[in-house]
């Protein structure tokens, strides 16, 4: 067990490694930060150089990297362009209302999709079943922003119930939750359907039923240890995707979580900033995933031991 | 012992199958597929059916009501938008786009994405490893980033799309595949294969390959949804498909602000279409899996 | 160049009274001034990224420290003029000692909200610090070769050259305490929690929350009678909107037009003209654009008056040259500018050799200016039917800053000037001087009447200047496609008593809540 905890840590570590180069990479494809930063001023050309040499970019690139992971390798990631604050911290102010955010939105995904898609499965085939998967359908084909407009035009607008935007207590997380949890409970829901459909047409579960079991012990028991693995796949992705931020809805109620601020870096090209941000969010998709592939062996213990 | 063997009403009183589920689906079926087949006409010959070039402009007319409501024009069915362009021919015109840019992320990354899961899971060690860190490594980096680092290599193109699109999607199916794989290679009918010596590919391709497929067809008609909402979002922050070209994505990004402020119609009408797109096809992805599913072949 | 000196006793005499006024009217008059104590709501489009000047010169950044923050002189809109008016603000006078040296006398007793004391020090300092922090702001004192105390309440600009936009210039050279400026850290520290002298100080950053400020009750100036401003920030316009709609804002900046009338349900709307001048450039070093003739062509193939009417709805307005109202020698009577004649078009590209018309790429960000897609659109539309064939390359906007700043962007391009500070120099240099940032123009005489522009200092020189280079750019040489001036748009609760200036400083403490 301690080797494989040693070996999983070994590849965090190399990811991490890969995923800030590649970015480093992408942002230098993307232009010039210095002259972005000095757009429209009066400030002429040898302003642009001075200010070049004294942030440090016009060394070789090479120099830029080595001199960045050597930062990066003490946890120093940089300042921001824009304010001069560390990369880090800056980051590190937004991660809480993320998690915030993508917590409740899974939580009401999975409240609601779960008991949908078993209930669909068990009774494939029959109105019941079709209705609730057009719904699911349609609640997929809604685009995101489309949702969250409607979200704030009926119950804040109209009902005021919820605030329309922004942050400052629970009551502002309540409609981006929502607007984000519908698309993941859609095809969460049709998933868990679909997964335990394909599960309940198996040999094993043939022979269960066979041998006289109780169906509610056939589908409990078997079935839906099984038919999870797939579920858990597209769960995890979801959840990395929601923490790594969810733009659009955080622009659309001013929801002041990583993603929007990632972006706006990525606008602003301040490079640190973006470094930061990606390097925080691959690392919770490594926490992540090692979570979910224990979650594997648990589920289905062939898996567990190589 | 195999299902196959079976009686396929006695797999149907076992399976626990409720009603025959073919009654109320065919017909679902049948409008999911005339329905289908509207929307790749359009995509085949928008010009013919478009009653005006879809980026004709007319600054005079803009924002008129559909036609049957006061104000609207008959020479604009489903009225018009900002700059007076004609929405029913940029709706036709849409089709093809979204449908091109939908299916062919959705082939590339399928195939990138099945590929290697199915390496990953039937090899294991060192080379899952590997690959399971390069799509961590892929999904950490933000989809907006590789866009505009697309763009500022190649300059905004709607290939760039396409490449942001499936890039982005390989993950899934990946990982399903390697999970599946992971599963059905411990079995044992697999394990017997094996010991007799069948070649690797013979048994990837002919013994694992199927039982996927039916997961994959699932997983990719549930993407393609997601695929197009994301050609939308691309758009939404300047980042999608270019003008002139038409999109829906692009028609519904621009014209959010309309939601709540009056000119309702520059938005609903292309949104109605990607939901009836995705609608359809995947009711008609739902069918073709029942049709493929090896449990009832006879 | 002399002001009326208000000479020290008198000056302590008038703070007497007015201070013991003060007092007085503190303790009758106990309500606050926002009905009843609720802070004043303002919603923006994006949180800053600093409130330090020299680092964030953003107006969503500016909004918010322009209200904490003194400088020398500032701007303020005189409402029955309409017109912007340079005012004393720190310093009640100043004048020419020489070509290159501009003398400041700084009120005295004046301290900022810490207690530190405002003299002639602290105006070096300032100035060393904007210009050591390598901050977006770090060039906007270029001109400024150093600052000289003479004496405690004396300090002297001295330029790099005679530069007459010194005074003007001083808009942005805000002062910060020195002793506080370290000890909080310097600039990561201070833009976090700023202390300023202003009518308003800081409260706290909550961030992506809010940021609170509140009256400063010992301001040397005019008590402000709104008490209490809560700024947050709300990317969606459509939100925004509704949050004007709800209540939960009181003042809303960058209301699209298609969204006035929505919002007229519930509010109100303020407008004023602003100095953001929407334009297109071209490159004139390169074929095709390198010919007058073609340029002037596309001039006249776009109905820039209709670009305003149905795709701005009006919220804009056409400027046919360069000079913006209120700037020195602004006279547009003065030139012609170019009308909408698509035949003429067509008639002049023949005559420049393109009897076929032409192909050029069109650069242009998308997202940055209010409907900028849609008039990008509009103006492709326009101008193909000169046979005038454009590729429309719309891209994000930090995407076309960087192509720019290369000085290979080829074709038109779109973009704009805000200045911050109104003086004609300011953006000209940015745009046709040889030893600016951008290198698109290639042209001897431009060089040599923006130089004597920049350097000439007394102002009824300055005007045929102006008026000169203005004409040459504008019907001669021709570098850009003339759109128009940008307006501000703003949503405003009913009860706020307060109009817009167009330099987009919202200058808050002269408005009042009704009731």
């Amino acid at each position: 067990m301690g080797r494989y905890i040693r070996r999983r840590l070994l590849l965090a570590v190399l990811t991490f490694w890969a995923v800030s180069t590649i970015v480093w990479g992408l942002l230098y494809l993307t232009g010039d930060p210095v002259a972005i930063l000095l757009a429209g001023t009066p400030a002429g050309s040898t302003d642009v150089e001075q200010l070049r040499h004294a942030l440090g970019f016009d060394q070789p690139l090479p120099i830029q990297y080595l001199h960045f992971l050597s930062g990066a390798v003490q946890g120093d990631l940089g300042n921001s362009l824009r304010s001069g604050e560390p990369a880090l911290l800056l980051v590190s102010r937004r991660v809480g209302f993320t998690v915030q955010l993508a917590l409740l939105a899974m939580t009401l995904a999975l409240v609601v999709a779960i008991p949908v898609g078993i209930v669909s499965a068990m009774l494939r085939g029959s109105l019941t079943d079709r209705t609730l998967m057009l719904l699911s359908m349609v609640g997929q084909s809604m685009p995101i922003f489309w949702v969250g407009l409607l979200m704030i035009a009926v119950f804040a607008v109209e009902l005021r119930w919820f605030p329309a935007g922004g942050a400052g207590g629970i009551k502002y997380l309540f409609l981006p939750a929502a607007t984000l949890a519908l698309y993941p409970m859609a095809r969460i829901a049709r998933l868990v359907r679909s997964s335990l459909v394909d599960v309940l047409n198996q040999d094993y579960i043939l022979a269960a039923r066979a041998r006289g079991l109780r169906e509610s012990l056939v589908v409990g028991k078997h079935a839906l240890k099984n038919a999870a693995l797939p579920v858990v796949t597209i769960v995890a992705l979801q959840f990395g995707y929601m923490l790594g931020g969810a733009v659009i809805t955080e622009t659309i109620f001013g929801w002041p979580g990583i993603g929007l601020f990632t972006v706006t870096a990525i606008h602003e090209r301040d490079f640190p900033v973006v470094q930061a941000a990606v390097v925080l969010a691959s690392g919770m998709f490594i926490a992540l995933n090692f979570l979910v592939d224990l979650l594997y062996g648990w589920l289905d213990p062939r898996i567990r031991f190589s | 012992m195999s299902a196959e063997s079976v009686q396929p009403a006695l797999v149907r009183e076992l399976t626990g199958r409720r009603s025959s589920r073919f009654r109320s689906g065919d017909f679902l079926v049948v409008i999911a597929f005339l329905l289908l087949a509207v929307i790749v006409l359009c995509a085949l010959i928008p010009a013919t059916l478009a009653p005006h070039p879809p980026n004709q402009q007319e600054i005079t007319k803009r924002l008129l009501p559909p036609s049957w409501m006061e104000r609207g024009n008959s020479a604009h069915l489903l009225g018009t938008d900002q700059l007076g362009r004609d929405l029913l021919s940029r709706v036709i015109h849409g089709a093809r786009i979204s449908l091109i840019v939908g299916f062919s992320a959705l082939v590339i990354s399928g195939i990138i994405g099945v590929t290697i899961g199915l390496l990953a899971g039937y090899y294991r060690g060192w080379l899952d490893d590997w690959i399971m860190r390069l799509a961590d490594v892929q999904l950490a980096i933000p989809y907006v980033l590789l866009a505009i680092a697309i763009i500022a290599v190649i300059g905004p193109s709607n290939l760039n799309v396409v490449l942001v699109l499936a890039v982005n999607g390989w993950v899934v199916y990946a990982r399903l595949a390697r999970g599946q794989t992971l599963s059905l290679r411990e079995r044992e009918f697999i394990q017997a294969y094996r010991a007799l010596g069948a070649r690797d590919w013979r048994i990837v391709v002919q013994h694992i390959l199927p039982n996927l497929l039916s997961a994959v067809i699932v997983v990719a008609s549930l993407e393609l949804a997601g695929i197009i909402t994301l050609e939308s979002s691309l758009s939404f922050l300047g980042l999608g498909i270019q003008p002139p070209t038409v999109s829906w994505g692009y028609m519904l990004a621009d014209g959010r602000t309309y939601l709540l402020g009056g000119a309702w119609w520059v938005v609903t009408f292309p949104g109605l279409a990607i939901t009836a797109t995705i609608l359809s096809i995947n009711v008609l992805a739902d069918w073709l899996r029942d049709v493929l599913d090896p449990r009832l072949k006879i | 160049m002399n002001r009326h000196r208000t000479s020290r006793r008198e000056f302590l005499r008038l703070a007497a009274v007015g201070a013991s006024g003060a007092l007085v009217a503190g303790r009758s008059i106990a309500q606050p001034a926002t009905g009843g104590g609720r802070p004043l709501v303002v919603v923006q489009t994006a949180w800053p990224q600093s409130l330090d000047p020299t680092m964030d010169t953003n107006v969503n950044a500016g909004n918010i420290y322009a209200h904490m923050l003194e400088s020398p002189a500032q701007y303020r809109y005189d409402a029955r003029e309409k017109v912007m008016k340079l005012e004393p603000r720190l310093c009640d006078k100043w004048e020419t000692r020489a070509p290159d040296r501009w003398r400041f006398h700084l009120r005295p007793g004046l301290k900022f909200t810490n207690g530190e004391e405002i003299n002639a020090e602290v105006a070096r300092f300032s100035m060393d610090t904007l210009k050591g922090n390598k901050g977006m702001a770090s060039s906007y004192m270029n001109h400024v070769k150093e600052v000289v105390v003479v004496d405690p309440l004396t300090f002297d600009l001295v330029t790099d050259g005679p530069y007459a936009a010194t005074p003007a210039s001083t808009a942005f050279f805000f002062f910060f305490p020195p002793k506080y400026y370290a000890e909080s850290g310097g600039k990561t520290g201070f833009g976090r929690k700023p202390i300023g002298s202003g009518p308003y100080k800081f409260v706290e950053w909550q961030d992506g929350v809010h940021i609170k400020l509140e009256a400063n009750p010992a301001y040397w100036g005019a008590k402000p009678q709104i008490q209490a401003i809560t700024f947050r920030a709300q990317p969606e316009s459509a939100t925004r909107v509704a949050l004007l709609d709800t209540g939960e804002a009181d003042l809303i900046t960058a209301l699209p037009p298609e969204l006035i009338d929505r919002a007229k349900r519930t509010a109100d709307i303020r407008t004023a003209r602003g100095f953001r001048r929407v334009f297109c450039f071209f490159n004139a070093n390169v074929a095709p654009t390198d010919n007058p003739l073609v340029r002037k062509a596309i001039n006249h193939a776009v109905d820039v008056d209709a670009i305003v009417k149905n795709i701005l709805g009006g919220h804009a307005y056409a400027a046919k040259g360069i000079n913006k109202p209120g700037y020195i020698g602004y006279a547009p009577d003065k030139i012609t500018g170019y009308k909408y004649d698509p035949e003429l078009a067509k008639k002049l590209l023949t005559q420049a050799g393109y009897p076929n018309g032409i192909d050029l790429d069109y650069n242009h960000p998308v997202g940055r200016w209010l409907n900028d897609k849609d008039v990008a659109a509009a103006i492709v539309d326009m101008a193909g039917k000169a046979g005038i064939r454009f590729k429309d390359k719309g891209v994000e906007f930090n995407t076309a800053s960087s192509l720019y700043s290369t000085q290979k962007a080829t074709g038109m391009n779109m973009w704009s000037v805000g200045p911050l500070w109104l003086d004609p120099s300011f953006e000209w240099q940015v745009h046709f001087w040889s030893k600016g940032l951008y290198h698109y123009t290639n042209n001897a005489k431009m060089d040599e009447l923006l130089d004597r522009l920049r350097t000439e200092v007394d102002p009824a020189k300055r005007i045929p200047i102006a008026q000169e280079f203005e004409k040459y750019v504008v019907d001669e040489y021709c570098p850009w496609l003339f759109l128009y001036d940008e307006e501000h748009i703003y949503g405003a609760n009913k009860k706020l008593q307060w109009t817009p200036s167009p330099f987009e400083r919202m200058d808050l403490q002269y408005a009042t809540m009704a009731g």
